[in-house]
C-alpha cells in the first residue's frame, strides 16, 4: 500500500523496546509505593507501548487520513470521553456531603 | 464493426466477469488494487473501534471498582499469577514482531518467507493459549474461581480481609475471568484467520500489489496485542509483589 516502510532491523528495535518496558512494568510493581501511583506508572507504560505498536507494527504513521480519523475518533470518543464522563461520576460521588442519595 | 465488438457478443470469460462465478482480485467498485486495499485495512480500523468500545466498558468497570475498593482489588490482584502473565506478554508482543515481519515479505513478494512467519505468529498464538491454560489450571488450584472453587473463610483469615470485603474479590476476579476469557477467545479466532491466511499465502495467491489480506490479518492481530498489554497493568500489576 505504501512505499516507505519500516526494515525488519526497525521492527526488531520496536520490539526491544516493548520488551524492555515490559519487564520495566513487571519489575515496577515489586517497589513499594502508593495505589495511585502504581496506576499511574502502570498505565502510562502500556500507553506508551501501545503506541509503539500501533504507531509501528499497525502502520498508523503511513496510514490514510480516513483511517487517521478512525483511529483519532476512536481514542477521543471511545477512550478518552466516555471514561472521563464515567469516572467524572464515580469518582466525585461522596464529595459533597449530605446529598441525597449517596 | 465487427460483431466480436456488439454488446451482446461479449467474448464468453468476460461475460462472467463481475458475477459471484467468477472473483476477481480487483473488485468492480474500486478504481486500482492499491485503493481496494486502502478501503479493506480501513474497514478493519472501524471494526477495532468498536472493539475498543467492547474492551473498554470492561477495563472501565475495573477502574471503577478498583477506586470503590482499593484494597480488595490489590490483594485479589497480587494472588493472580504475574509471572505466567509477564511471560505471555512477551510471547505476544514477540508474535506480533513475527506477523509484521509476514506483512513486510508479503509486500516484497517473498511466498516461503509469508508462510513462514504467518506459521510462527499462529505458533506463538497457540503458545499464549497454552500458558493461558496453566495459568487457569494453577488459579482452578489456588480456589480463584468465584462460584465454582472458592474458599471465602481464607480471605479473611490469610488475607486480613473482613467478611463483607470478599464480595468485591468476587468482583475483581469475575472481570478477570470474563476480560482474560474474552481475549482468549480473540486470541483463538485470530490463529484461526492467520491459518487461512497462511494456506492462502502457500497456493500463491499473493503478490506484492496484493496483499489486503495479510495486511487486515495482522492490523487484527496487533490490536489483540494491545488489549493483552493494558490488561496486564489492569489485573496483574494492581498491587505489590514480593519475591
Amino acid at each position: 500500500m505504501s512505499e516507505r516502510l519500516l526494515t525488519p532491523g526497525m521492527y526488531l528495535i520496536i520490539l526491544v523496546m516493548l520488551l524492555a518496558l515490559t519487564v520495566l512494568t513487571v519489575g515496577l510493581s515489586f517497589v513499594p509505593s502508593s495505589a495511585m501511583m502504581r496506576v499511574v506508572a502502570g498505565q502510562s507504560i502500556a500507553v506508551v507501548k501501545a503506541s509503539l505498536v500501533v504507531l509501528f507494527f499497525m502502520h498508523a504513521l503511513r496510514s490514510t487520513a480516513q483511517t487517521r480519523a478512525v483511529i483519532v475518533v476512536t481514542i477521543v470518543w471511545f477512550v478518552v470521553v466516555l471514561s472521563s464522563l464515567m469516572l467524572s461520576d464515580y469518582l466525585t460521588r461522596g464529595m459533597i456531603p449530605n446529598l441525597p442519595g449517596h | 464493426m465487427s460483431p466480436d465488438n456488439g454488446p451482446l457478443t461479449v467474448p464468453h470469460d468476460e461475460s462472467l466477469e463481475h458475477t459471484i462465478l467468477v472473483r476477481h482480485r480487483l473488485e468492480e467498485q474500486y478504481e486500482n488494487l492499491d485503493q481496494q486495499h486502502q478501503a479493506a485495512a480501513l474497514g478493519m480500523w472501524v471494526f477495532l473501534a468498536t472493539e475498543v468500545m467492547f474492551f473498554g466498558a470492561l477495563f472501565l468497570a475495573v477502574a471503577i471498582y478498583r477506586f470503590l475498593y482499593t484494597v480488595e482489588f490489590e490483594k485479589a490482584s497480587e494472588r493472580l499469577n504475574w509471572m505466567i502473565g509477564g511471560v505471555n506478554t512477551l510471547v505476544l508482543l514477540l508474535s506480533s514482531l513475527m506477523i509484521v515481519l509476514a506483512v513486510h515479505y508479503a509486500r516484497h513478494g517473498r511466498r516461503k518467507r509469508i508462510v513462514l512467519f504467518l506459521g510462527l505468529t499462529a505458533l506463538l498464538g497457540v503458545c499464549f493459549l497454552a500458558f493461558k491454560g496453566l495459568e487457569y489450571y494453577i488459579d482452578y488450584q489456588e480456589n480463584l474461581i468465584p462460584g465454582w472453587r472458592f474458599d471465602a473463610g481464607e480471605w479473611v483469615t490469610r488475607e486480613g480481609l473482613r467478611p463483607d470485603q470478599v464480595p468485591h474479590v468476587k468482583l475483581f476476579l469475575f472481570l478477570y475471568w470474563v476480560m482474560t476469557g474474552l481475549h482468549g477467545l480473540h486470541v483463538t479466532i485470530g490463529i484461526c484467520v492467520v491459518l487461512v491466511i497462511m494456506a492462502m499465502a502457500w497456493r500463491g495467491k499473493f503478490s506484492p500489489e496484493y496483499y489486503a489480506p495479510v495486511d487486515v490479518t495482522a492490523l487484527y492481530w496487533h490490536f489483540v496485542d494491545v488489549v493483552w498489554i493494558f490488561l496486564l497493568p489492569t489485573l496483574y500489576l494492581l498491587g505489590t509483589h514480593h519475591w
